[in-house]
């Protein structure tokens, strides 16, 4: 939750969560999903034991173990990894959870590998942002929005700011990442203006889409741009592909109540945005002869899958 | 029959909307409406103007199932949607004054219950 929850327990039982109005970071309000947590707490099709394959990988047949199991299972299969192969050969991965990164990497050294990944770094995520940041100003800095203040807005040490410069970037609709969302709205009704780069022209890059670049760096003599390294799946590095896969699809598009494939099987969400959704630029789409609400089918050159 | 403006009603700030839902889980929470039925419906509103350029706007919208959470408000609490809208772009009032409020604003909508 990214501010205050009231959980309401009744016999031992979660019946409601609502917006605790004294916390200063939400005051009351609280998210769709937040306010579905019955819905995740309760779901027939929640995991709340570890499940153990049994038969073949692409069976689908699973029978429940217990926690002491698992753990041993793991141990024990992790083990002989670190034995045969050392340690190195183990690579922790991570996805998009702003919580994740200290327990993965703490596991991973407990284990003796140096190596955590994080799998989305090249898109306008949080990690490239941050890092964005830390080159620039050798820090990573978030918005102020008054979250140090018990009072917030009203503290008089706190000044409204008159412009927030926001690029790549949809905040309200990615509340995980750094701060509260919302708050850009509070601070759009207190008379902040929002400053948009996306649509500026940029440097003289293949992209075009650097806008800021590392004064630093370039003091000490090194490249101030950051590097492309071409992923093994484009039309540069493999173009025979583009006959059979001529569109390249990026993921990460964010619905209030939906992420990916997370928050699917609760009702209360899953009514506002039921289907997936691909978004095709009118130019391709003409050309595809896709009509807009039209399913699609899409094949990439891993698996299929469908949307609309 | 003149509406009595004693009576409490809803001011929407629609300017503020993004579309988030949060209002139509918080009204099927608090008023055990199952998925598909709450008393809150945000529209979506796409409308072409020149230029080739498009204006989209979210309107959060009383349904018929609206009550306005008349037991949370008797106990001096705000309507579920109220209290936990994202932009706090929904206010519950009297409609008198929440008309008198209207008129320093654009981007507003008044609504009454039945």
């Amino acid at each position: 939750m990214a501010g205050g929850g009231l959980a309401h327990v009744e016999d031992g039982r979660l019946v409601k969560v609502e917006g605790d109005p004294d916390h200063p970071w939400n005051r009351g309000r609280l998210c769709a999903r937040c306010l579905a947590m019955t819905q995740y707490t309760y779901n027939p099709r929640r995991l709340t034991q570890p499940l153990k394959r049994v038969g073949v990988r692409v069976e689908g047949k699973w029978a429940e173990i217990s926690w002491d199991e698992a753990f041993d299972l793991i141990e024990t299969r992790r083990g002989a990894i670190r034995e045969v192969h050392g340690p190195e050969s183990v690579i922790f991965g991570r996805g998009t959870g702003r919580d994740i990164g200290p327990w993965i990497c703490l596991l991973a050294y407990a284990y003796g590998s140096p190596n955590v990944m994080f799998s989305l770094s090249g898109i306008a995520c949080c990690s490239p942002r941050i890092a964005g940041v830390e080159v620039m100003q050798g820090d990573h800095c978030i918005l102020d929005v008054a979250q140090w203040l018990p009072d917030r807005y009203d503290d008089p040490r706190y000044e409204n700011p008159e412009g927030v410069a926001v690029w790549g970037y949809n905040i309200p609709a990615s509340c995980p990442d750094n701060v509260f969302g919302h708050w850009i709205i509070d601070l759009m009704k207190r008379g902040s203006k929002i400053i948009t780069l996306d649509r500026l022209p940029g440097f003289q890059t293949d992209s075009g889409l650097i806008e800021i670049f590392s004064s630093l760096r370039e003091e000490c003599g090194l490249d101030p741009l950051p590097d492309c390294l071409e992923p093994p799946f484009t039309p540069v590095s493999r173009p025979e592909l583009l006959e059979e896969y001529p569109l390249i699809l990026s993921t990460g598009r964010r619905s209030p109540v939906r992420f990916h494939s997370e928050h699917r099987m609760i009702p209360w969400l899953r009514q506002h945005d039921p289907d997936p959704v691909v978004e095709v630029h009118p130019e391709a789409a003409k050309r595809f002869e896709i009509a807009d609400g039209e399913w699609v089918w899409r094949w990439r050159a891993m698996s299929p899958s469908m949307g609309c | 029959m003149a509406r009595d403006e004693s009576k409490y009603g809803l001011l929407i700030d629609y300017e503020y909307c993004t579309g988030c839902h949060t209002c139509e889980v918080a009204c099927a929470q608090a008023n055990d409406w199952p998925a598909g039925m709450a008393g809150m419906k945000v529209m979506e509103v796409v409308e072409a103007v020149p230029n080739d350029r498009a204006y989209l706007v979210y309107l959060p919208f009383p349904t018929e199932l609206c009550i306005p959470c008349a037991h949370r408000t008797v106990e001096g609490k705000k309507p579920a949607c109220v209290a936990h809208c994202m932009e706090a772009c929904l206010k519950h009032g009297r409609i008198a004054d929440l008309a008198v409020e209207m008129k320093n604003k654009p981007h507003m909508v008044l609504w009454a219950p039945r």
